[in-house]
């Protein structure tokens, strides 16, 4: 099958006064239909920098999309103008943001923020955008939907907010949903509604999701497949249920290790020692090597590989690939 | 216990927790009992004020050297207990007593001198280092504050306190701008500790941090413990990392103790509707237990604290709901050994399920 978002080596950098800083230093990812992809990393992994090149936001200069492919719909988002670009944003390729407040305009009514894709891209007067934005907000679960559309964000709760920017990404009906974080500020009671109704529209309308989290209890609940980020590049990718029982780079192995479980009592967690490093380095070899207790010389001076230990799973690992050899 | 002496306690929690642990033998570093902080708050011009009941009526007490977890969601009142909990505010009714004596009763200096004994780890590593101070200036200043030892004494001990903490020597004269978040939250741990304190209150210590550090923050606290025999009081919305660190658990809901027993007992048997959806709602890094195993979501938000429902505040979004829950707020009583829930409901629906099971 055909994916619906295809990312190819994409590097992405900011100019900076401490020099270029790789944020994004080749990740590559086929996105299906009805699939959720999870993005895992930790602050600086460049998983949201990614989402935000995909989508064109960022802004240029200081930032710089170095190279790669960004393939949708049979064209490269990269080399569209940014009208072109404008007719895929907000209407075929949505976004949900982590700060549902800040996200929202204070100053316009739920409705009218709703409604505004609806106008632009679907071309409808505003009083069937309206309606529009009532049956949007009903689908995604606020009560009384006709008198809520005529409120404004503060008047609704975090849990709300998040329900009512969702509405506003699908109000297209997009074909993929890049969710950054979506989640993380809300409470876990809340988090487990906004979850199950993302995978119930999701069922419903086949839309691609790409889910950027921290948060590997998330990934276990929503991902098909999931990539693990760090420092910028891709570490490891495969199914979820692969990816948790085989994990096949070092880090990710941490990255497990370290989440205290509600299930078992461990006496104490395995860290990982040290941290990121600066991404203005320009590293020869692997960024977690500093940090991996499995280093080899060669893992300082060579960049890793992509391997395969097992069909649709792969890693960049030297002292991983070397075991299967 | 009388329901007349639960009243007098000043809390609808009676004070029988408390009293039990303390029966279980030495005495409690820290009895809270019937703790309440009502806010007025004015909702316009014309309106009456109403009263924000953000902690309301809380009772517990914490052992020498125990790990005591307070676990809710926003909103729930557990800063404000954290606040009360060092004498940064007053309560409504109720006492705070540390190591035998009222903190609310102590004077200006006596107060001061116990918060020698008591400190406060932040959430916020960023926002709760001043940013014009070296790590230096920081770590002496509570030594300065309370008059403690020479300039040169004071030097060797914060040198003392950063490698306690695991921070690098050569990075004294830093400013905070230049450590990450992990190790701003050392800096913020080494600050409360500075004094050799009994019991740290530590509010969302490893929230805004990344799991990778998360787990280095959460060995420290505990190699920490065992070092300097401290007491911690945890103020968390993270079942997980509570888990990990602590004894006994209380569950807070809209102000009140809805819930309060061991970890495991209250992790592996939940007795109150409330702490069972908490349990549900938390996503499981396995995705293979994520597959199989049911979620009870909760309907609707938590309900403003202005306008809490009355009875048992959790009613209107529990499933066991029943007609006197609208009206009776439950009290707390005893489920198991320690094992405290303010629900008649459930712990009743457990045991006749597993009755029947047997039958």
């Amino acid at each position: 099958m055909e994916p619906v978002l295809s990312v190819q080596d994409l590097r992405v950098g900011f100019h900076t006064e401490r020099g270029f800083a790789r944020a994004v230093d080749g990740i590559s990812y086929d996105l299906h239909a009805g699939e959720t992809l999870a993005i895992v990393g930790e602050s600086g992994s460049g998983k949201s920098v990614h989402a935000l090149s995909v989508l064109r936001l960022l802004p240029e200069p200081p930032a710089e999309i170095v190279s790669g492919k960004i393939l949708f719909g049979g064209q490269d988002l990269l080399r569209l103008k940014p009208a072109q670009m404008r007719q895929i944003r907000g209407n075929r390729i949505a976004m949900i943001f982590q700060e549902p407040m800040t996200s929202l305009n204070p100053v316009l009514t739920i409705g009218d923020q709703i409604s505004e894709a609806v106008i632009l891209h679907q071309k409808l007067s505003y009083a069937k955008a309206m309606d529009k934005a009532v049956d949007l907000l009903k689908k995604v679960g606020i009560p009384h939907p006709s008198e809520r559309v005529k409120d404004y964000p503060h008047q609704f709760s975090g849990g709300m907010r998040q329900r009512a920017m969702i509405a506003m990404a699908l109000s297209c009906d997009p074909d993929v949903l890049i969710a950054d974080e979506p989640t993380t500020a809300l409470d876990v009671t809340i988090q487990a509604q906004i979850l199950q109704l993302m995978r119930d529209i999701q069922r419903e309308s086949k839309m691609g999701i790409v889910l950027i989290t921290h948060n590997l209890g998330v990934v276990a609940e929503m991902a098909d497949e999931v990539c693990v980020m760090y420092a910028g590049r891709q570490m490891e990718g495969a199914g979820v249920g692969e990816l948790f029982k085989n994990p096949r780079h070092p880090y990710t192995r941490g990255l497990l290790n370290s989440v205290p479980s509600l299930y078992e009592k461990k006496d104490r967690l395995e860290a990982i020692a040290g941290q990121p490093p600066e991404l203005t380095l320009d590293l020869q070899g692997c960024p977690f090597e500093p940090r991996c207790p499995r280093a080899m010389p060669r893992c300082k001076t060579e960049r890793p590989a992509r391997f395969t230990p097992a069909p649709g799973h792969y890693s960049f690992c030297w002292t991983e690939e070397e075991k299967d050899q | 216990m009388s329901q007349n002496s639960a009243v007098e306690a000043g809390g609808r929690a009676s004070r029988e927790p408390s009293d039990k642990t303390l029966a279980r033998g030495g005495a409690p570093i820290l009895d809270i009992r019937g703790l309440k902080r009502h806010f007025s708050v004015s909702r316009g011009l014309f309106s009456s004020k109403a009263q924000l009941k953000a902690v309301d009526g809380v009772s517990f007490s914490v052992m020498p050297q125990e790990s005591f977890a307070v676990v809710g969601e926003s909103g729930c009142g557990k800063t404000t207990l954290a606040k009360l909990l060092l004498a940064l505010d007053r309560p409504t009714a109720g006492e705070v007593v540390f190591e035998g004596r009222n903190i609310f009763s102590l004077g200006r200096g006596a107060l001061r001198r116990l918060r020698r004994d008591m400190q406060i780890i932040f959430q916020d590593p960023y926002s709760s280092l001043n940013p014009r101070m070296t790590v230096e200036d920081i770590l002496m200043e509570p030594f300065a504050i309370h008059g403690i030892g020479s300039a040169s004494e004071r030097r060797e001990r914060v040198k003392r306190l950063m490698s306690a903490c695991g921070l690098s020597q050569s990075k004294i004269s830093a400013y905070p701008h230049e450590f990450s978040g992990g190790q701003r939250q050392r800096i913020g741990i080494a600050r409360a500790l500075a004094l050799n304190p009994k019991l740290v209150i530590a509010d969302e210590p490893v929230s805004a941090l990344d799991v990778s550090i998360q787990a280095q923050i959460l060995n420290l606290l505990k190699d920490l413990q065992e070092e300097m025999r401290l007491t911690y009081v945890f103020i968390s919305h993270d079942f997980s990392t509570v888990r990990h660190l602590c004894q006994r658990i209380a569950v807070m809901y809209l102000g009140r103790v809805v819930e309060m027993g061991r970890t495991e007992d209250l992790l592996g048997n939940p007795q109150h509707p409330y702490t069972e959806a908490l349990l549900s709602a938390i996503p499981v890094p396995d995705p293979n237990i994520e597959k199989k195993r049911a979620r009870i979501i909760l309907t609707g938000d938590v309900p403003s604290p202005l306008t809490p429902p009355a009875g048992c505040h959790f009613h209107p979004r529990c499933r066991y709901a029943m007609d006197s829950c609208k009206s009776n707020a439950p009290a707390l009583t005893e489920v198991g050994p320690g094992h405290w829930a303010a629900c008649p409901v459930l712990p009743f629906a457990k045991k006749t399920s597993a009755a029947a099971l047997v039958g």
